[in-house]
């Protein structure tokens, strides 16, 4: 009997009006090749986000989506969105 | 062709699939409830280093929940607002959402009533801000208003897309 783990991003999704890439990373334990558990975490990628530490596949979408105006915009309505203090 | 079923009085013993949802209460888009997921998720503090447990959130249609325990947070000088990221969705396009926190080794500002987590829409970190009985503004909480290595426990629920 062998029991084995491994991890996959099961499931990337590009969301809302400033191009978010959710990304779900599962953690699925194996007996024998036979799945017996999954787990999930899960982060968000921002454009403008360093993408250096995240998988090929998030850093060509970012790359695709997260474009020079995508990203002034987000961190125009990041700015507009803090509370008066 | 439908392929809508009525379950009355059914009773199941084992775990029911319906990939495209489940209608409760109704059968228009309001009443489908076509997501359930659970998991973990890592936050991540703008300055210092944190001490993190518990971290956990549960999705419930498009209403996420999360939940996590920051401690040993170092750093209680720096005048920037206290900022957490890593949450594991994007908030929705409109709305504004306000979570609970409870903290230790903190002194509040003068005439401050209350600190809770807030997220603006379209967001994926929240901060945490304060509240006054003497004032219309808001007031972000930084970390220098920590006496000590400081802790918080807290609770944010946000809707998504």
């Amino acid at each position: 009997m062998a029991l084995t783990e491994r991890t996959v991003e099961d499931k990337i999704e590009i969301v809302g009006d400033y191009k978010h890439i959710q990304v779900r990373t599962a953690t699925v334990i194996e007996r024998d090749g036979v799945e017996i558990s999954r787990s999930f975490s899960r982060h968000v990628v921002a454009p403008g986000d360093d993408v250096s530490g995240e998988s090929t596949e998030v850093q060509a979408i970012a790359a695709a989506v997260h474009t020079a105006e995508v990203i002034a915009a987000y961190q125009a309505h990041v700015a507009s969105s803090q509370l008066g203090e | 062709m439908s392929k809508a079923r009525d379950l009355a009085a059914s009773t199941f013993t084992d775990a029911i699939t319906a990939n495209g949802g489940i209608y409760l209460g109704g059968t228009g888009s309001e009443n489908l409830l076509d997501d359930i997921e659970a998991g973990s998720w890592t936050p991540t503090l703008n300055v210092g280093s944190v001490t993190i447990d518990h971290s956990a959130y549960v999705k419930v249609g498009n209403l996420v929940t999360v939940t996590s325990d920051l401690t040993d947070i170092t750093n209680t000088t720096s005048t920037s607002d206290v900022i957490v990221s890593g949450l594991p969705f994007a908030s929705a396009s409109q709305g504004r959402f306000v979570g609970s926190v409870m903290f230790r080794y903190v002194t509040p500002p003068s005439n401050a009533i209350q600190l809770v987590p807030y997220m603006g829409n379209s967001a994926n970190s929240f901060s945490f801000y304060w509240s006054f009985n003497n004032s219309s503004t808001w007031d972000g909480m930084q970390y220098a208003n920590a006496t000590q290595a400081w802790d918080m426990y807290f609770t944010l629920t946000y809707r998504t897309s």
